[in-house]
């Protein structure tokens, strides 16, 4: 890690685009994007009825106090490549590797804090989620000591930032004499290049400013307890899902971020759930080719998930923002898949699920057979947080007439 | 010759070196003059009609030609184009009612040749950036390390095909940014900031504080479980899901260990150090060995040992002669343990036979299976013989997939036996500290860094010692000779520093991120007009090795040899012969044929199973053909036509269907007499590049043959036209399809060109499999024939992939020519000129009948103009 607590250079969009304005009255301030690798096994998710009176399922069982805070959707796609890669259309729509929802609202609504957004993963991060707009993957943090530098650093980690900035504005001053010099000596054509070097070493430079004057601001002062060791290890995913929740809704607390997105891994690790250990991996238990017994592992790990989304509810549900609201109903929670069948590798049907974020909850919403697409509810969420648009990918409509 | 329209038919001008010599001779004859007339009564003539201001067909305009501006490359662009269709007689149409004479389609010809070649020079390549790979090989070049750039780091465009063009490698506000932190972790790999103290700890785990995946291992009766020796770490060993060392030392380790169904042969109990973030699917054996135990008794039993762990490690496990092994290349064994199993224990065997098998078996539920059946006392016994044909059945499925039946497999030796128990873990740490390899490494990176013999000292005594180690490496960094004036400022750089109260390391860190954020790093090229010395030193390094002069032809350089005739020739003769070219062999390929598609591509299940080791042997036949070409100086045509190609037992097997190789390695091997393969034609790495890992696009392939093979790019179609949406059901071909959309003329114009290319390599499947049905994938069947026939616009007639190839070789110039501007782009790192192109026409021209070598062809083009100007 070179700057440990600095935004990366990925926040740059946020300065240097104009994606159009937000509205000042929107109802939603911050998004989180869950996305599972292996999805959600959709019999046990999918309420068979839809509208407000649909039956609790297995996987809902776990949320189901938020009843009220959460929707339910289901037969909703991008029309998407299937296969394991094409998972990361979740949150890019059609056409993988492009602009991903978060980074599209990132890019908006991200400037006033620290860091414009987040990128975490729980377990190891075998695909990308977020991409820029020009389709860079962004990379995840999957140490939640790491997070927990970044967001609340160290006085030791401030004091090297604060050195490596401070001297580094004396390298891009040496950097700049070159430049002259070799600017005296090229073609015309190559001056007109060398323009692009002068002007990314003085934005860079202005930038490293900015951030040694944040330097001195004060880090947030939170109360959390790091534990000794980092869950790294494959068969602790749940518990590090569980602490990058804790350290999100600190994030949030604090402002330090409004737009995280969190990848939960699945791998072959063997999980063991109430002091029993599972008879596959995870992965193994994925393409259950519908044996029961398998299934029955599956949504055990997939319960889990649910429970840790539903600690992650209360806890937005318990602190208030600067304003006095609810956290979550002021943040939009999303939590969903690229992957609608991971026996089959299907990536049609994405189960999802959207709580918070000042919506009228509490009901099922199926789309079967009306062509309407996962992006046209992404254009809905954006709509909450302010964003001006009526595009995602592929979808150009939204959701507007059935959740609001 | 069905369906064409006569234009098409007609003969068209020689196109290679015929431009100039006609334009001679019609200088001779004075029917044009030195400034001859712009030929706007041509256009008006024969081209108004559609291509004034009013109709601009096809958004092209003729009627204001005479006042476009020659500085603007679009104008060189637009007026190539009018001579390509005026000189292939596309245009005017057939269907036009005024039709130019041969010799007015001459004289307007030759007046655009010599009009862009009056306005275009050699040469032309702006300030070059280095792209990712050049950067990342420079630094490892510089400074004797591996090293990856950070993640995130923005990555660079590619253009015409290549991605080392100066034009495109832009440098923007957040690469620079990617630069300035990638030249802080540089320096940090000599001058790294203290590390903070670590206290010693006292690290327990148990049984159930150990990880598992897949299957490997268990909790049974107080004790972790292992059984399998497969040698990949996430399938067979296991280590505390807690400990990780922060500090690298000797760590005291003690274990409790025991022989569940302990056989004559003691169990193998490796230690091993498991850096915690890295993948899970490693190999074990590459692990560091910390210590072996050899454990004999199913009593547990204390085994301690110190040993030395590094930062960022964890304590592995791993059962080194255990029963089972899920490897591929282990399925004989896998064979004989089942066969020894089944033989002792029908009553197994007739369990396993009677479950369902499918990917429920995994893992400890399909255990549960086959103990269900073994309780179950009326199972049918009577088939459960080995040497029967069911029995052989079940063998074979069951060892044909080793990775699914072993995590099974494993299950019953958790419960029964033969496996490692571990029952418990204590390690305390670190008794004290060590240097690691990470820090061995730093110090010989130190040394070499100040150019101290002694062992790396850091204090650098005078400043003379500084001034020296500074000239050495700025002059390295910046590819020339370190001026006078820029050492003094960086040298003073780390005076101020060191004045302002930090240590002189903490000087020289600032100064190596400084040097490598300058321009003088980042850029190559910066000439006027010839490169000098020192930039024709990069250039032909960059070109043949991909990374900075080495210290020979820096020593040319120095002698300013380079410059001087023949002298670039013999370094690029060394070069080549030197095992670096390899990269320049890979690079070139990827982006010339573009095989760095290949990773993207993931070729359809329904078409053959597929693995990346296919990928690579893919790759590794079209390197190792063209190397060999390239290394014996064989003719250039024997790319389009050789009589051998690279190839190990499994790519034979599954491409090319030839049972007679044998070598597990890559070999050379003789193409038989009627073979359709071999050669960039007929590789399965280019057919699959151009395919997209489903079925065909004939156009793809044919655009990918002009613009690669024959040099003749056609225009990017028109934004308004769908592609194609190919016919799953198997009711007509892409040819049919194809057909009807070309029955607009102005598609016509280029498809006529494009689709005989194209069709004539049908016959190569999306894996470059040799094909004469369309397959029904979702039904498993064959479909329509396909049919590979087209005619040349020159009325070539192409019936089969052979005719193409006799086409290509006879016309040998025109794909050398093609070939020589490909490796000219890639060197010069810019789109080639009118001028440029025709000074490669001419040298290619030169050769005549003669033989050129692919060698030759290179070396002639290193010392030529194109190369040496900027």
């Amino acid at each position: 890690m070179g700057l440990p607590m600095l935004e990366s250079w990925k926040g740059w969009a946020a300065e240097s685009n104009s994606l159009g304005g937000v509205a000042p009255d929107a109802k939603a301030k911050r998004l989180v994007c869950i996305g599972s690798y292996l999805g959600l096994h959709r019999p046990a998710f999918y309420p068979k009825a839809t509208g407000a009176d649909y039956e609790v399922t297995p996987l809902l069982k776990p949320v189901r106090e938020f009843r009220d805070e959460l929707t339910v959707f289901s037969g909703l796609d991008h029309r998407a490549k299937n296969g394991h890669g094409a998972w990361e259309n979740y949150l890019c729509g059609q056409n993988l590797k492009s602009y991903s929802l978060d980074q599209q609202v990132a890019d908006v609504i991200g400037k006033e804090s620290r860091f414009s957004s987040l990128q975490l993963t729980a377990g190891k991060n075998s695909r990308n989620m977020s991409y820029t707009r020009d389709g860079v993957a962004l990379p995840m943090i999957q140490r939640p000591s790491v997070l927990y530098r970044k967001l609340f650093a160290s006085p030791e980690d401030r004091a090297r930032s604060g050195y490596l900035l401070e001297s580094g504005v004396s390298a891009l001053d040496r950097v700049l004499e070159d430049a002259n010099r070799l600017k005296g000596r090229v073609s015309a054509r190559d001056r007109e290049k060398l323009d692009e070097y002068f002007t990314s070493v003085r934005e860079v430079e202005k930038r490293m400013e900015k951030q040694r004057a944040n330097l001195d601001e004060e880090v947030p002062q939170v109360d959390f307890e790091l534990p000794g060791y980092d869950p790294v290890a494959p068969t602790l995913m749940l518990e590090a899902e569980e602490m990058m929740y804790d350290l999100m809704a600190l994030a949030l607390q604090t402002d330090s971020t409004r737009v995280i997105s969190l990848f939960l891994a699945g791998l072959g690790q063997v999980f063991t759930i109430d002091g029993e250990t599972l008879q596959a991996g995870y992965h193994a238990l994925s393409h259950h080719g519908n044996d029961p017994d398998k299934i029955r592992d599956l949504v055990k790990v997939e319960n889990e998930h649910m429970i840790r989304l539903a600690r992650f509810l209360e806890q937005l549900k318990n602190k208030t923002d600067a304003e006095g609201r609810s956290l979550l109903d002021s943040t939009i929670v999303l939590f969903g898949t690229g992957m609608g069948d991971a026996s089959r590798h299907s990536n049609r049907d994405l189960p999802t699920l959207v709580a918070g974020g000042g919506f009228q909850h509490g009901r099922h919403i199926a789309s079967e057979g009306d062509e309407r697409l996962l992006g046209d509810l992404y254009i809905t969420l954006m709509q909450q947080l302010g964003l001006e648009t009526d595009r995602f990918s592929n979808a150009d409509r939204n959701v507007n007439d059935r959740f609001a | 010759m069905t369906g064409l329209p006569e234009v098409f038919q007609k003969e068209k001008l020689s196109r290679i070196g015929s431009r100039a010599g006609l334009f001679a001779a019609l200088m001779w004859f004075g029917q044009i003059g030195g400034s001859a007339e712009f030929p706007d009564k041509f256009f008006a003539r024969y081209c108004f009609e559609c291509h004034d201001d009013l109709i601009q067909e096809n958004g092209v305009r003729l009627d204001d030609a005479v006042d476009r501006d020659w500085r603007v490359l679009d104008t060189h662009h637009f007026f190539e184009r009018i001579m390509q269709v005026v000189e292939d007689g596309d245009m005017p149409p057939g269907k036009a009612e005024a039709q130019p004479k041969k010799s007015e389609r001459e004289e307007v010809v030759a007046w655009l040749h010599e009009n862009l070649l009056a306005h275009s020079e050699v040469g032309g390549t702006v300030l070059r950036r280095l792209n990712e790979k050049e950067y990342t090989r420079t630094i490892e070049k510089l400074f004797g390390i591996s090293y990856q750039v950070p993640d995130g780091f923005s990555s660079d465009d590619r253009f015409h095909g290549f991605e080392n063009q100066g034009e495109d490698l832009v440098l923007s506000p957040p690469l620079m940014e990617g630069y300035v932190e990638s030249a802080a972790l540089i320096a940090d790999r000599l001058f790294p900031p203290p590390p903070l103290p670590v206290v010693p700890e006292e690290f327990q785990a148990g049984p159930e504080d150990l990880v598992i995946s897949y299957s490997s291992g268990a909790v049974v009766d107080g004790a972790m479980r292992l059984a399998s020796k497969t040698n990949t770490i996430a399938r067979s060993s296991t280590w505390p899901q807690k400990f990780e060392a922060k500090a690298s030392g000797v760590y005291k380790v003690r274990v409790e260990l025991s022989a569940i169904g302990a056989t004559e042969e003691p169990f193998q109990a490796e230690l091993r150090a498991k850096p915690v973030s890295d993948n899970d699917f490693g190999p074990v054996t590459s692990l560091r060995l910390l210590e072996r135990f050899s454990v004999a008794s199913d009593q547990p039993k204390v085994f301690e040992a110190e040993v030395e762990i590094y930062e960022g490690e964890t304590l592995l496990f791993y059962f080194a002669n255990a029963a089972l092994d899920s490897g591929n290349d282990k399925k004989k064994e896998l064979r004989a343990y089942l066969t020894r199993q089944f033989e002792s224990n029908p009553r197994l065997m007739a369990a396993w036979q009677a479950i369902q098998h499918g990917s429920g078996i995994r893992g400890g539920v399909g255990w549960d299976r086959v103990k269900e059946k073994l309780a179950d006392p009326d199972l049918d016994v009577s088939k459960a013989k080995v040497a029967s044909r069911e029995g052989r059945r079940l063998l074979d499925m069951m060892t044909k997939n080793p990775v699914l039946y072993v995590e099974t497999l494993s299950y019953q030796l958790f419960e029964e036996g033969p496996a490692l128990g571990i029952h418990g873990v204590e390690i305390s740490g670190p008794l004290r500290r060590v240097e690691d390899d990470q820090d061995r490494e730093r110090k010989k990176r130190v040394q070499r860094f100040l150019r101290d013999s002694e062992g790396g000292s850091v204090a650098i005594a005078a400043d003379s010692d500084l001034e020296e180690t500074f000239r050495e490496f700025l002059t390295r960094a910046f590819r020339r000779p370190v001026l006078p004036e820029e050492l003094a400022a960086y040298l003073g750089l780390i005076e101020d520093h060191v004045s302002a109260g930090h240590s002189r390391e903490q000087g020289m860190h600032l100064a190596i991120r400084t040097a490598l954020i300058s321009p003088q790093f980042l850029y190559r090229e910066s000439a006027i007009d010839r490169l000098d010395d020192w930039e024709l030193a990069s250039r032909l390094s960059y070109f043949l090795t991909l990374g900075p002069p080495d210290d020979t032809l820096w020593k040319k350089a120095e002698q300013g040899m380079l410059s001087k005739k023949g002298n670039l020739r013999d370094q690029a003769v060394r070069l080549l012969k030197s095992s670096q070219s390899r990269l320049f062999v890979e690079d070139f390929l990827a982006q010339w044929l573009g095989l760095r598609l290949l990773e993207d591509i993931m070729p359809d299940s329904r078409l053959l199973q597929f693995e990346a080791s296919d990928r690579r042997a893919m790759m590794d036949e079209s390197e190792l053909f063209f190397s060999d070409v390239l290394n014996k100086n064989l003719p250039v045509e024997t790319l389009i036509d050789p009589d051998f190609t690279f190839l190990n037992q499994s790519l034979a097997k599954k491409i090319y269907g030839r049972n007679d190789v044998k070598s597990k390695q890559m070999t050379r091997v003789a193409l038989p007499e009627n073979s359709p393969y071999g050669g960039i034609l007929g590789q399965a790495a280019v057919m699959m590049a151009t395919a997209n890992g489903v079925d065909t696009q004939p156009v793809v392939r044919g655009v990918w043959v002009l613009e690669n093979v024959l040099g003749d790019p056609p225009p990017a179609p028109p934004e308004s036209v769908p592609a194609i949406t190919p016919d799953t059901r198997g009711a007509k071909t892409v040819r049919d399809l194809l057909d009807a959309h070309r029955s607009e003329e102005s598609c016509a114009r280029c498809h006529v060109k494009i689709d005989p290319l194209g069709y004539v390599l049908e016959n190569f499947d999306p894996v470059g499999r040799w094909r004469t049905h369309y397959p029904i994938l979702n039904q498993g069947k064959k479909g329509l024939p396909v049919d590979a026939s087209g005619v040349l616009p020159s009325g070539e007639p192409l019936h089969h992939i052979d005719d193409l190839k006799n086409y290509i070789v006879t016309n040998r110039d025109q794909f050398a020519a093609c070939l020589a501007e490909k490796l000219m782009s890639y060197a010069t790192g810019r789109k080639l000129t009118y001028s440029d192109r025709n000074l490669l026409r001419e040298i290619v021209a030169e050769y005549g009948g003669q033989e050129l070598g692919l060698r030759d062809l290179i070396l002639t083009l290193v010392e030529s103009e194109v190369f040496r100007k900027k």
